[in-house]
């Protein structure tokens, strides 16, 4: 019996061993295969968009802020002065490493996490309606990524108008350099380069180097909408909404049982529903330059003379418009944060439900519209 | 009878978990999803005081989950080993409930108010398996 037992148990330890060799030789063997793939990779990088191949790329100005992959991958080779030391950031929604699955697939080299809840508040409640957050915390959640008002930070990401929100709020606090990849990870991959998986953080910094924020005239609160609605004729409140939510057909949303706009607000289009630019961007989700927005604009009610404050549902959608009007020098310019969502919590404030340069634009107050426009679920 | 019984409540419990888990990996990640539970907590906090309501579910769910060891404490050389890891089970679950909702807030964990009531309600679905179990599994006396 002793004898039988301890023959099986050699049996099982031989064909253990012999399993664990195989398989640990077919690991060196695949390892090898694929060290070899990765370097014949990077000879390929190397020679088809290694340095020589991005050195002529143009360099573009401080204020220019969408930027094409090439022009982010010739900075990443040391081909635009200055930029050696740029923070490269993915934008996701909290900006933690466990929320950000899109990181973790694969990011542009060197690219830190930071996140949309990094700069406004995830509240929702009438003292916090997704504005953004105070100078105090968006200082702190910079200074953590090494971010001051002289890194020059290129920011990506999947949704178009989540990576402007944190873009704006940079420059709302300071940051005299933000750029943006045009395109974000598709355009890079289309260009045909690389991404990595490992794990990057940015390196502290003590201080910012100005007061945060450096320039809160890009920034406008709910009264001020109101008053200056009220008494500003050269001010528009621009909506960059779909046009049903313009009309007041839907809120857009379905977390806002409300539909309508704040009266006196004009139409900006850009959007085909709540969560897009479509109107602002190409197919390839590329945003378009000046020129394409004057066409978007060209029968609307407003110039680019006037101060233009634009807003959306809660601040996203209009921070496209209004970088894309920073880029070309225009200064006179903000985003009314709040958007529909905070005015529609305020029942005596004044509110249009329709076209108003049409006769049956409804004009009334927030507390008498109806409560069934919120999004389907 | 007994025995399907008691995988179906096995289910249930690890489905109620797994939803409060998924709702806050859902809260955290899509903006959609937190501002939708946002929205929600607000409309049912116009007409449940659920501030209150939330302290009340954990105190009946630790008197029953105290009521449950005492019970057994008393006789459990009459009940099967099966209760014994019922009520341990009741017990873990019940610390776990009292700790998230004390140590935790809507603005730790955003579905905090939705993941509540699906916790407790695990809770109760354990104690109710282990009663039932202190009433049906004991061991035979000859």
């Amino acid at each position: 019996m002793k004898k039988r037992f301890l023959s099986v148990l050699l049996s099982m330890a031989v064909a253990a061993a012999l399993a664990v060799g195989c398989s640990s030789g077919s690991d060196e063997a695949t390892d090898k295969t694929q060290e070899n793939t990765a370097d014949e990779q990077k000879e390929d990088t190397d020679t088809s968009d290694g340095e020589t191949d991005t050195a002529d790329v143009e360099p573009v100005e401080q204020r220019t802020v969408y930027v094409t992959p090439e022009w982010v991958k010739s900075a990443i080779d040391g081909n635009q002065a200055g930029y050696e030391e740029a923070v490269i950031a993915e934008v996701t929604y909290t900006g933690a490493l466990d929320d950000s699955e899109s990181y973790k697939k694969g990011h542009i080299p060197g690219a830190i996490l930071v996140g949309d809840t990094e700069v406004e508040d995830a509240e929702g409640t009438e003292e916090k309606p997704y504005n953004l957050l105070t100078p105090e915390e968006v200082e702190s959640y910079m200074l953590s990524h090494g971010i001051t008002k002289d890194t020059k930070v290129i920011l990506y990401g999947e949704d178009v108008s989540g990576v402007g929100r944190v873009a704006y709020a940079y420059l709302w606090a300071g940051v005299e350099d933000v750029k943006i990849l045009n395109g974000g990870l598709n355009a890079w991959e289309k260009a045909g380069y690389d991404l990595e998986t490992d794990v990057n953080e940015g390196t502290k910094a003590d201080s910012f180097g100005t007061t945060v924020p450096a320039h809160p005239e890009f920034w406008v609160s709910i009264e001020d909408a109101k008053d200056r609605l009220e008494n500003d004729d050269n001010f528009k409140l621009v909506s960059i909404r779909s046009e049903d939510e313009w009309l007041g057909k839907t809120s857009g949303y379905n977390y806002i049982e409300r539909g309508g706009e704040p009266e006196g607000a004009v139409w900006g289009k850009g959007a085909q529903t709540a969560v897009d630019v479509a109107d602002f961007t190409d197919a390839d989700g590329v945003v378009k330059d000046l020129e394409g927005f004057k066409k978007v604009w060209e029968d609307c009610d407003f110039t680019l003379d006037n101060h233009l404050s634009f807003y959306c549902g809660t601040g996203w959608r209009a921070t496209v418009p209004f970088l894309v009007l920073y880029e070309n020098g225009y200064d006179d310019i903000s985003v009314y944060d709040g958007g529909w969502y905070e005015w529609q919590m305020k029942s005596d404030y004044p509110v249009q439900v329709g076209d108003p340069a049409s006769d049956d634009c409804e004009h009334t107050t927030v507390g008498e519209l109806p409560t069934d426009k919120a999004a389907a679920e | 009878m007994k025995k399907i019984l008691y995988i179906i409540s096995d289910l249930l419990i690890a489905a109620l978990l797994a939803g409060a888990y998924v709702l806050q990996y859902f809260a955290k990640r899509k903006l959609g999803m937190n501002r939708w539970i946002v929205f929600k907590i607000s409309k049912v906090k116009q007409v449940l005081p659920i501030d209150m309501l939330r302290y009340a579910a954990v105190a009946v769910v630790l008197v029953l989950a105290v009521l449950l060891v005492i019970l057994y404490g008393k006789n459990r050389e009459q009940y099967k080993k099966i209760v014994f890891y019922m009520v341990i089970v009741a017990v873990v679950l019940a610390v776990f409930y009292l700790g998230f909702t004390f140590c935790f807030s809507q603005e730790k964990i955003r579905a905090y108010y939705l993941a509540l009531p699906l916790i407790g309600l695990a809770n109760v679905v354990q104690l109710i398996k282990a009663f039932t179990a202190m009433k049906l599994c004991k061991v035979r006396k000859l």
